[in-house]
């Protein structure tokens, strides 16, 4: 019975995966009925149509993610099984962080799992819609793009959910006040980002080093494809992930020294 | 104030040691500027209506309450995760996933101490006729203050915290509770300190008692001398602190 320090971490990110096995069927009840909309021709569309209809999962994921990350912390207190999880021999950080990765292997298993059950159900269309795009772009800048383009979002929402994280435990701070003030947290936090990535970028004038990536993507008004070429600083990127990181330690610091269970 | 549990030749720093403890909930005072010293092997019952502060008590003993003022010390050391490892702390009422059975709550919960004994969890199990097979949200309030005893008694905790254990359970949990306490009770290697606001059965098995009122300790004293001093039972002397 007795474990080793990762296996007790492993031991509470396992608890937050097995006590998401309702909302993943739930998610997955959804997609099979999204993609049966698709494939049951109640209304005609172009093949790239899909495709594009398709990204809509990665649209809905990080409010889905944000909700979830809230929810599961709010709903540890509202049991009162944050009492349990606070008693256990582990620092705060170690439960933030099992929550955090959790919520981002949800994301990661809704937006893969997405992506897949699209290809598998609609693949006469996707193999339709890859057959009209340019020469040379697919299979390998289209993957290199995708992944650039997956991993940025995917640190987006991480960074969101240790915000949202660090607005609840603040807002535990002053139960009375709790909303009121996870909110100030969630936009002071948000604008604290913003501000400092704007310095930060004057300061360091780092313009010239960008992130770059180029993808083709349907547009339903002019019935073409199109290049879309996007280009970030990478300071304000390195900005947001060191706020992610020091909002994740305030969190874990709060709720070892400042909040009660 | 020292308890008079304290002897000044005990290398071992107390099992719990509070200075000056205050605790605000917003215009309420659950502790004030309460001192308490609680020497290793013995039970302790935390007395008290509702809403003296017993549970705050606990729980800032327990690290699960971050005090306004004033210290607490476990074994010499502040509430940290180093100091859960040696305390168990067993609150009021439902604290435990609805969504395990009873077996993945001991396993959950079990993994995370050194202390932690699956033969003895089993046997409690047993003992307090148990499935492991239960879903924890469905068990009655009864069998979950058993489980909850089960997850503070299959340990060899140095420290442990009972909230009301008995509040609101049918007799025969609270005799099988009981008796589970009696029989776990590791003497002079452990320091048992429960809450209650029913002192009636537990009342022979406290070696000291502490009585709080509107978070303030007004009597502090050895069981047995108290009920040779007032010529009462423990549970009289309640009625007439707290009428």
């Amino acid at each position: 019975m007795r474990r080793n320090k990762l296996q007790r971490f492993a031991s509470l990110y396992w608890r937050e995966i097995r006590a998401a096995r309702t909302r993943a069927l739930v998610f997955a009840g959804l997609l099979v009925l999204w993609l049966l909309f698709f494939t049951s021709g109640l209304i005609s569309y172009p093949s790239q149509a899909i495709i594009e209809a398709n990204l809509g999962i990665l649209t809905a994921l990080p409010f889905w993610a944000g909700a979830v990350a809230l929810w599961g912390l709010r709903g540890e207190w509202r049991a009162r099984t944050s009492e349990l999880l606070l008693s256990l021999p582990v620092p705060s950080w170690q439960i933030l962080l099992s929550k955090l990765l959790a919520v981002m292997t949800e994301v990661t298993a809704y937006s893969v799992g997405g992506l897949a059950a699209s290809l598998l159900f609609l693949r006469r269309s996707a193999l339709l819609a890859l057959a009209e795009l340019p020469p040379g772009y697919w299979p390998g800048l289209g993957v290199q793009q995708a992944l650039k383009l997956y991993v940025t979002y995917w640190l987006a929402i991480a960074g969101m959910v240790a915000l949202l994280q660090f607005a609840f435990v603040v807002g535990r701070l002053v139960p009375r006040f709790s909303v009121l003030l996870s909110a100030m947290a969630l936009v002071g936090g948000g604008w604290l980002v913003l501000a400092l990535g704007t310095f930060t970028t004057w300061l360091l004038n780092l313009n010239h080093r960008g992130i770059h990536a180029a993808f083709v993507t349907w547009r339903p008004v002019n019935d073409a494809f199109q290049y879309v070429h996007l280009e970030a600083n990478i300071t304000p990127i390195l900005v947001a992930i060191a706020m992610a990181v020091a909002f994740f330690l305030a969190s874990a610091y709060l709720l070892d020294h400042q909040v009660d269970a | 104030m020292t308890g008079p549990g304290l002897n000044s030749t005990n290398p071992r720093p107390p099992a719990v040691s509070i200075e000056g403890l205050s605790k605000f909930y917003h215009r309420t005072t659950a502790l004030k500027e309460l001192d308490l010293l609680i020497d290793g092997g013995a039970i302790v019952g935390v007395l008290g209506p509702n809403g003296s502060g017993k549970s705050t008590l606990l729980k800032a003993i327990a690290g699960l309450c971050q005090p306004d003022a004033g210290q607490v010390l476990v074994s010499g050391l502040p509430p940290s995760p180093r100091t859960k490892e040696f305390v168990a702390y067993v609150p009021e009422g439902s604290y435990l996933y609805s969504w395990m059975t009873l077996g993945q709550t001991l396993d959950f919960v079990g993994g995370f101490y050194e202390d932690w004994d699956d033969a003895k969890a089993a046997e409690l199990v047993r003992f307090m006729n148990l499935r492991l097979d239960h879903q924890v949200g469905e068990l009655s309030k009864g069998m979950k203050a058993r489980l909850r005893l089960i997850l503070a008694m299959a340990r060899s905790a140095d420290l442990v915290l009972l909230d009301e254990p008995l509040a609101g359970i049918d007799p025969p949990s609270r005799a099988r509770i009981l008796e589970t306490m009696i029989k776990e009770y590791r003497g002079q290697e452990q320091t048992i300190v429960l809450s209650t606001h029913e002192v009636g059965e537990v009342e022979q098995v406290l070696d000291r008692v502490v009585f709080l009122r509107e978070g303030e300790i007004v009597i502090d004293a050895n069981a047995d001398d108290l009920r040779q001093e007032r010529g009462t039972s423990i549970e009289g002397l309640m009625r007439e602190v707290y009428q």
